[in-house]
């Protein structure tokens, strides 16, 4: 049996140390935070302390960057291990990383990478995918990442790849919203035929961010807030996939809580519009 | 495993790692972007990216040698050090090391290096109960001889040959930094979590050499010895007494590791 999304949390924030004291002194009106699992993998101290604290107030999601699944190095048990143990202490609502490799030969680029499209690649993707959720004991999330180059032995379109990736190995989507328009925008395709290619039932959660718009190319930055062609890129999202969590993402730049609050209302209310709508 | 795949990321890795010409029938050029120009995105941003962890890891020596200098020092540190961890908590171990090459007429840097290093250790090492009074009340006076104490594992050492603590301070504290200055002796500090804070603080020869022995796992009843020996002025029940109470009410110490009657 496939497997399918679980129902929406609703709506969440990605947790970063410049709000720690906002979540931790009152209640914010976030459904859900995710944490990105790298800044957890140590060996002690505050970091674990400040996630304890935050599990007992807010779902978590754990989202990693560094599982550099389409590497075409074996997968690092160690880290594996690490990122189970980790999830045993959170219980998080899913743990999700990006269909992307991030070096190769022990190396670490620390980048998102993109693979190229094609068979040899899905097959080796969809075969790491499946011993990691062996391995974790529960499905993983793959997220889409933005990408600047594209391979000439690309034999398939992105939206594709990630369409056959997630029904052979079984696994979850995470559909970054805005890193469809920035690689839409890099590699000129059209984000509405990448979005309706894609199995509604296969996406837990979207991402929402910022970028940089460089004129000739568009940088994933995470440094800005999300702009008007994202939003209406999340609109035909929400129309397209149903109820679906939604959470923002802001790494750099980092304005008060207040601010990002204010954006994740700007999703309820385009959520709410399209999701009453479709029940009406 | 294709060996097509390899080969792709191999000729991209080079292309980050140092431009390598490999990568570039591998991709694509855009009306208005030459597949050069598309790998310099993850050329830059390769760079881009560590230096700013290690701007964030070596916090005061960014502040003290101001953003453009930084970046070219660690731009060096860069080239010659590709990341081999998984983790990006952990790349740049080498960098004081690489910063006393760089700068051995400025020892001060590296010594700075070092010490953001070590802050950074005691902030998220490993947790540890630390050793409380009421965990040695019980001892009989007997049992002092062969108890062997053991440090909280996030407590390391630091000799200091220059004013870099006040460096530090200073540019913590965004005032101006002292003149480096050579001391007349070095002097050890000691680093640990408390609180889960990380704190710093001196330490004489004396207790330097008594907490060195306790990392070597000796005895009480040996490193009392050898305070006695080797600083025979020194009044060792007294201080000893004095140490231990201090080390137990900042939390320097673990666990008795050994308690043998």
């Amino acid at each position: 049996m496939a497997t399918l999304r679980q129902p929406t949390p609703g709506f969440g924030l990605g947790l970063r140390t410049d709000h720690y004291s906002d979540f931790l002194s009152a209640p914010q009106p976030v459904d859900w935070l995710e944490v990105i699992s790298e800044n957890y993998l140590v060996p002690g101290g505050k970091p674990l302390v400040i996630l304890d604290q935050m599990r007992e107030r807010y779902p978590l999601a754990m989202h990693g960057v560094s599982l550099s699944i389409g590497s075409s190095d074996e997968l690092d048990l160690d880290y594996l291990s690490a990122l189970k143990t980790l999830a045993k202490r959170v219980n998080p609502l899913w743990v999700s990383d990006h269909l992307c490799w991030t070096g190769i030969q022990g190396t670490n680029t620390h980048d998102l990478l993109p693979l190229p499209y094609h068979e040899q690649a899905l097959a080796h993707v969809v075969q790491q995918i499946r011993h990691v959720q062996d391995f974790l004991e529960r499905p993983l999330l793959i997220e889409n990442v933005s990408s600047y180059v594209n391979f000439t032995d690309s034999t398939m379109s992105e939206w594709e790849f990630l369409r056959t990736v997630c029904e052979e190995a079984d696994c979850l989507l995470l559909l970054d919203i805005n890193n469809i328009y920035v690689s839409s925008f890099n590699h000129g395709f059209d984000p509405q035929e990448y979005l309706h290619a894609i199995p509604p039932q296969r996406v837990q959660q979207i991402h929402l961010a910022g970028h940089s718009n460089n004129g000739d190319h568009i940088i994933d930055t995470h440094d800005h807030p999300i702009v008007d062609p994202v939003w209406e890129l999340y609109r035909a999202a929400c129309k397209h996939l149903g109820p679906v969590a939604t959470m923002i993402e802001r790494d750099d730049h980092i304005p008060p809580l207040p601010e990002l609050l204010a954006e994740l209302d700007q999703a309820r209310r385009i959520a709410a519009d399209v999701w009453t709508r479709q029940v009406a | 495993m294709s060996n097509a795949l390899i080969e792709l990321q191999s000729g991209f890795q080079d292309y980050i790692l140092g431009r390598s010409d490999r990568a570039l029938a591998n991709v694509e050029s855009t009306a208005t972007l030459s597949a050069e120009r598309r790998l310099d995105i993850y050329f830059n941003a390769y760079r881009a990216r560590l230096i700013e962890v290690l701007a964030d890891t070596y916090e005061r020596v960014a502040l003290y040698l101001g953003e453009e200098t930084f970046a070219t020092a660690a731009g060096g540190f860069i080239e010659k050090h590709p990341s081999f961890t998984r983790n990006l908590r952990d790349y740049g171990t080498a960098f004081p090391l690489f910063l006393a090459n760089e700068y051995a007429n400025d020892p001060e840097i590296a010594e700075l290096a070092e010490m953001d290093a070590r802050l950074r250790y005691a902030f998220d090492g490993i947790d540890a109960d630390a050793l409380r009074v009421s965990d040695i009340a019980t001892l009989q006076p007997e049992d002092w001889d062969t108890i062997v104490f053991a440090l909280h594992p996030t407590a390391s050492f630091q000799q200091f040959k220059w004013n870099t603590p006040a460096i530090w301070q200073n540019l913590t504290n965004e005032d101006a930094p002292p003149s480096a200055t050579l001391l007349p002796q070095p002097v050890s500090w000691l680093f640990w979590r408390k609180d889960l804070q990380p704190h710093f603080r001196s330490l004489t020869h004396e207790e330097h050499t008594a907490l060195n022995a306790i990392y070597d796992q000796r005895t009480f009843g040996a490193i009392c010895e050898l305070l006695a020996e080797s600083y025979p002025e020194l009044d060792v029940t007294t201080h000893v007494g004095q140490w231990l109470r201090s080390w137990l009410e900042d939390g320097v110490l673990n666990q008795l590791l050994e308690h043998k009657r």
